[in-house]
């Protein structure tokens, strides 16, 4: 079961269709960040985040920033993430998959194709 | 169709963030044609064209998220030096970023894309194949208008790791993708990690909240002096002093949260840049316009409210302010006209200054179209400067007094009232020829005032302390009737007095020995008011009234509640002076000039 979800967004649009997206995780915590150096903040202050939704393009750390930097920790490699990518920057996707990201959706998504994808990779992994 | 409900709530969000997003690109547009090519202007709009794009998306408003694709592709090309940045370009761009705000702003308001932006995206696709058939094979851009969208087709999910040789991963680089990593500072932590979001309607709570607690902390005070009188004793004077210690902590916070609410005013500066440069190209103009004090705070009710009359007053500068180079240069000036917006704080207000040095208002030509217009008797002499205030007039255009430059002029009355509506002040300095420099002068908040309590009748009015010249006591026999209207001679100024008692229909108190005049000022106008008793100076938070019964006519700026609970209404003090102004614009009555420019 899902306990904690981390989204890393720059926008509050985003974040607050996570909020209405992942509503249907009953007692699943949202934790948001706006960029991958809060992200990483967030990460040292909760404990047990099952899932990370990372945004690639972002200000002060970019998404693929904040990936190299997880892979160096231990106590986060294994914490699965789905990049949430926008079209026309699929090179970036294509680097964040081969980083260890598990799969990602591209904006725009429908709520059904996030919550297949997250079933998915939280089953799987 | 997406699978989730566009609430309002979400509209709200994509279009603050949106309308954030588009400031950017004006501001980058205009960095770009002015400075010429600059790599961070270009890397810096990456990021939130890309934001819109995606958010577009999300909202459903494709044609939008479409545009504002090609859009980056324009800016990736422009980042390569692909382009060559000239007038023309520049003129395409930022009428696409004016469809695009219009485009944004409707689809927000109608809950879907009216607008498609359809001849918009043509006219960047234009410009993208230009840019490719002048440059060499080998740098095309990316990613075009979306036609290729691997590693995914449409916007299916997949979990599959792409194969290594993509085709992708060779093509240009995007402005942004730098992969390097920086060791972040510990600085840039706490610097992003100290900000919330907060809801305005949260803060406007927190503020009513604040209001609440000085209202019964003032009644708290009072019962503790009473107490004091009635008894004294050690418990009595620690009561006290606990009071007072709740007091100076309420006060504290009610500054701190006074302190949240305020914006600085680069929210409302920042888009001049975008218009002046816009009416001056459509003018043949020249014109260099310089921001001061933009990081000058003030309430953000009085943000959202004077981006309007600032418009119009720029908009006044550059249609009738600034003249052509041409003409300009006859004049023995430079050809590029300059127009001073800025901004600082003195004391308890803002003032906001708009100078440019145009070719002035003439005092004499003002006079005449004052006389032909009934505002000024043929024979009344005013000194320049209450002359000058005259172009604040209903119906009084300055297109035809301030240049030979044909053209509508902007209705300056309405920028008065709006400026009165948020408790400021305007006023014009000019020398004819040289330049016009028009001062305004803001409160800093609209939420709490300092006022003067006064009795009428067994009520308490509140007056507005700001605009109190000095209150003093006078005998009936004090009082001149001059043309039916009571004065009072106060040392060399005649001033007119209006009996509140009689104005708000009260019952008039009888055998009162003397009575109080509070004299208003506005400008070098002045106004008694006629009061029977002075309560004192107190702050008072301002509550709305309900429109229905606000209004000029009442002349009532709201209400407060005291420390005994008792509502008191604030007198809205413009309308004291709007009255006699009012009364002599109705005193033209030829129809020939009733519908001025």
């Amino acid at each position: 079961m899902l306990r904690k979800i981390l989204a890393v967004d720059d926008s509050a649009l985003i974040h607050q269709m996570y909020k209405l997206f992942l509503s249907r995780y009953k007692n699943c915590k949202l934790i948001s960040a706006m960029n991958g150096l809060e992200a990483l903040d967030k990460l040292a202050q909760e404990e047990g985040i099952d899932l990370i939704l990372l945004d690639i393009n972002m200000p002060v750390m970019n998404g693929l920033e904040f990936l190299q930097r997880l892979q160096k920790e231990s106590a986060y490699q294994a914490i699965p993430v789905i990049i949430i990518s926008t079209e026309g920057k699929e090179e970036d996707t294509i680097r964040g998959l081969k980083m260890g990201a598990k799969g990602y959706v591209k904006k725009p998504f429908q709520a059904s194709e996030l919550h297949g994808l997250i079933e998915k990779i939280t089953a799987a992994g | 169709m997406s699978d989730f409900q566009i609430s309002p709530e979400l509209l709200n969000i994509y279009l603050e963030e949106a309308r954030a997003h588009l400031e950017g690109l004006d501001h980058a547009l205009l960095a770009l044609e002015r400075e010429g090519l600059d790599p961070e202007v270009v890397a810096g709009i990456m990021g939130p064209l890309h934001t819109l794009k995606g958010n577009s998306g999300m909202m459903g408003f494709t044609g939008i998220k479409d545009y504002v694709h090609r859009l980056e592709d324009v800016f990736v090309r422009i980042g390569q030096g692909a382009v060559t940045l000239s007038r023309p370009l520049f003129d395409r761009l930022f009428a696409g970023a004016s469809a695009l705000r219009d485009a944004v702003e409707q689809a927000c308001r109608q809950r879907g894309e009216v607008r498609s932006l359809q001849g918009e995206r043509a006219v960047l696709d234009a410009l993208l194949r230009e840019i490719t058939q002048r440059t060499p094979s080998g740098t095309a851009p990316s990613t075009q208008s979306g036609e290729t969208s691997p590693p995914s087709t449409q916007s299916q999910t997949t979990v599959a790791a792409p194969s290594a040789s993509s085709s992708l991963t060779s093509s240009v680089p995007s402005a942004d993708q730098s992969l390097a990593v920086s060791a972040p500072s510990a600085e840039y932590i706490s610097a992003h990690s100290s900000t919330v979001r907060v809801d305005f309607s949260q803060l406007d709570h927190l503020l009513n909240l604040v209001g609440e607690l000085i209202i019964h902390r003032t009644k708290l005070h009072e019962l503790g002096r009473e107490l004091a009188e009635q008894k004294g004793g050690r418990e009595t004077a620690e009561l006290l002093s606990a009071v007072q210690q709740v007091a100076a902590v309420s006060t504290q916070l009610q500054e701190t949260v006074m302190d949240i609410r305020m914006l600085p005013i680069r929210h409302v500066f920042e888009r001049f840049p975008r218009l002046v440069r816009d009416l001056a190209r459509q003018q043949g103009k020249d014109i260099e316009l310089i921001l001061e004090g933009e990081g000058t705070r003030i309430d953000k009710a009085i943000i959202d409210e004077i981006g309007e009359p600032l418009v119009h007053m720029i908009r006044n500068s550059v249609d009738h302010g600034i003249e052509t180079p041409a003409m300009r240069v006859a004049r023995g000036k430079t050809p590029t006209g300059t127009i001073l917006l800025s901004a600082m704080q003195e004391s308890n207000h803002v003032l906001i200054t708009i100078m440019d040095d145009g070719s002035g208002i003439d005092a004499a030509a003002v006079r005449r179209k004052a006389v032909d217009r009934g505002l000024l008797k043929a024979d009344e002499t005013l000194p320049d400067r209450e002359l000058l205030q005259l172009i604040f007039s209903q119906g009084f255009s300055t297109a035809e007094i301030v240049s030979d430059l044909s053209g509508r002029g902007v209705g300056l009355d309405v920028v008065l009232k709006s400026i009165e509506r948020l408790n400021g002040l305007v006023e014009v300095e000019t020398v004819p020829g040289v330049g016009t420099k028009f001062i305004i002068q803001l409160p800093l908040t609209l939420a709490i005032i300092s006022a003067l309590l006064v009795e009428v009748s067994d009520r308490t009015y509140a007056v507005p302390l700001g605009s109190v010249v000095e209150s003093l006591k006078f005998r009936p026999a004090d009082v001149h009737t001059i043309n039916g209207r009571e004065t009072l001679r106060i040392r060399d100024r005649i001033v007119p007095l209006v009996r509140l008692d009689a104005f708000f229909g009260l019952r008039v108190v009888t055998g009162e020995p003397a009575h109080y005049a509070v004299v208003l000022g506005r400008g070098d106008k002045r106004v008694g008011l006629v009061v029977n008793r002075l309560r004192g100076q107190q702050e008072v938070v301002i509550k709305a009234l309900d429109p229905a019964v606000s209004g000029i006519t009442l002349a009532l700026a709201g209400a407060t509640i005291m420390g005994d609970g008792r509502v008191v209404l604030i007198l809205d003090v413009a309308a004291f002076f709007e009255g006699r102004r009012q009364a002599l614009a109705h005193g033209r009555s030829r129809p020939a000039l009733a519908g001025g420019s």
